[in-house]
């Protein structure tokens, strides 16, 4: 158990050094949309959340939410000074990983379109929602885009899911 | 029996946890776990470097074998442009001289050349809702927030230059954290250099290779002489900081206007700017040691709940600056009220004609103050 543990939380280690790395970034002048990037955390959450259940959906979407949140600067007018931001990617990670936990049963993961599908939903959903909070507690951003990314997150979700399976073995776990 | 009830409900107590511990970390930001989230992610990123590194030695391997054929070549000629250096070095050492003595002749204020501390980008996040860089000099290199940070890039005409990155946001002991110029609460004071016009940069733009130019003043062009339609010429225009007593010293290159924007309902001009800097390439950054003016942090001091904007902008509202210049008159002119009651307790018996000019002269000193207080060349002023 503990191994497992500490294998699945490399891994998350490790999809987050990818997404760090700005890893197959695309930039499409002609669309206006600046660079866009596929988000590596969110695939091994939905991957996991969708492959185990409700309480290990729960779990890695926090410490995914809180490697997540640890990149959030933001400047205190009060203090003057900047401080890293906690809480908002915490907040919807474990109930996306909790959702996904729940309704595994009811989705094919092995076929393609349901990845994609799942992928794009969640991917567009949290986005939504990250910036909806951050616009609550700070202001509403215009840079941060919300459908670009979800697409090409969505398009890489299978590869990355064939990966996935491919290393961790998960029907053995 | 308490751990059988935990464990029946494992998976609403999981979740009412991490719900409880978000909101509570948004309510409580400054609290000690966010604190220590900057080690975390610190470890995170020293952890990234080193899978970089492992990532890249391959493609390193390659280009440092190929790049070994050319470095006889490159060292000849480096040579012979030191040389050249080594005269070019003593003609700007005559031509810095001359210039501080016409300097002090004409009683501006000396040129001020600011330390600079090199430093390696350990990571880059792009992806983020706020983007930020992380380096490796922190307090042990004398680094402080606030302290503006500048790159290498190439200008339109592929001129080598040194671009604005951002600002200093957290330091730690050996690493520090940037905000980018691209950051969504960057608002930062520049001007347009053709025309001298002044705005402010936007880092919540559309795109991170697209940022926005907003209150483009278009008063300050009516009196120039060589652009009469100044909003004509804008496009492929640099854009400069515009220094004067802010974070960032002057005439610092931050990019070029690609297109022209709407004008706002303020007749304020909008245009869209490319960085120079591209900063998905960075590898180095050198930052400045040079700490706010002065009179921005004082002037943060005293009005620092009135003010509507950071720190990380150089413009700060008409309205607050005349209520500061107010304040700051009726201080100087108490003081110097009080300085006259006590000479002439204790100068009763001296002469009177040189009580007069020592009045004249504190009245100079004040009206010194403001003047450098309040900048002469703002139009929004």
């Amino acid at each position: 158990m503990l191994i497992e543990i500490i294998v699945i939380f490399v891994g998350l280690i490790f999809s987050y050094f990818l997404k760090d790395i700005n890893f197959l970034s695309l930039q499409f002048e002609f669309l206006k949309t600046g660079s866009i990037y596929p988000d590596f955390l969110l695939i091994f959450l939905i991957y996991f959340s969708l492959k185990t259940n409700e309480m290990w959906g729960i779990w890695l979407g926090f410490f995914a939410g809180l490697l997540e949140d640890s990149t959030i600067l933001k400047f205190t007018q009060q203090n003057s000074e900047y401080i890293n931001l906690i809480g908002i990617h915490t907040l919807i990670y474990p109930v996306l990983g909790y959702i996904l936990g729940k309704i595994n049963r009811y989705l094919d993961i092995d076929n393609i379109r349901t990845i994609v599908f799942v992928t794009f939903l969640c991917s567009l959903i949290s986005r939504f929602m990250i910036w909806f909070i951050m616009g609550i507690v700070d202001e509403f951003y215009q840079s941060y885009a919300f459908i670009a990314p979800s697409i090409y997150t969505s398009i890489l979700a299978p590869v990355w899911f064939f990966f996935l399976k491919w290393i961790y073995h998960k029907d053995e776990l | 029996m308490l751990w059988e009830y935990l464990s029946r409900y494992k998976v609403f107590f999981s979740l009412s946890f991490c719900i409880l511990f978000s909101i509570t970390s948004i309510i409580w930001q400054k609290n000690p776990i966010s604190n220590s989230s900057i080690y975390f992610n610190k470890i995170a990123e020293q952890t990234n470097y080193f899978f970089k590194n492992i990532f890249n030695f391959p493609f390193l391997l390659i280009e440092r074998i190929s790049e070994y054929s050319e470095l006889k070549e490159k060292y000849k000629k480096s040579l012979e442009e030191i040389e050249k250096y080594k005269l070019q070095k003593e003609q700007y050492e005559i031509l810095l001289k001359e210039n501080q003595k016409l300097r002090q002749l004409l009683e501006f204020e000396p040129l001020t050349n600011y330390p600079e501390v090199k430093a390696e980008v350990l990571g880059i996040r792009l992806n983020s809702i706020t983007p930020r860089i992380i380096i490796n000099k922190g307090k042990k290199h004398g680094i402080k927030p606030f302290m503006p940070v500048i790159a290498f890039a190439t200008d339109e005409h592929n001129n080598p230059i040194r671009a604005v990155v951002g600002i200093i946001a957290i330091v730690q002991n050996t690493s520090s954290i940037i905000q980018p110029i691209q950051h969504p609460q960057m608002k930062l004071g520049v001007k347009i250099e053709n025309t001298n016009q002044w705005a402010i940069l936007e880092g919540d733009s559309f795109s991170f290779k697209k940022l926005k130019l907003k209150y483009i003043t278009s008063s300050s062009a009516k009196e120039n002489k060589y652009f009469i339609d100044p909003y004509i010429e804008l496009r492929n225009s640099r854009v400069v900081t515009s220094g004067n007593d802010g974070i960032f010293p002057p005439n610092i290159p931050v990019g070029i206007i690609i297109e022209k924007g709407n004008i706002d309902e303020n007749n304020f001009a909008t245009a869209y700017l490319k960085p120079y800097i591209e900063i998905d390439k960075l590898e180095y950054v050198m930052i400045i040691q040079k700490n706010p003016e002065l009179w921005s942090q004082e002037l943060t001091n005293e009005i620092k709940n009135e003010l509507p904007i950071p720190l990380t902008t150089e413009y700060i509202p008409m309205e607050l600056i005349d209520n500061y210049k107010n304040k700051l008159e009726n201080k100087l002119n108490n003081k110097t009220e009080k300085q006259n009651k006590t000479n002439d307790d204790t100068n009763k018996n001296k002469n009177i004609l040189n009580q007069s000019d020592n009045n004249e002269n504190t009245k100079d000193n004040n009206s010194n103050t403001i003047k450098k207080l309040i900048n002469p060349n703002d139009p929004f002023q």
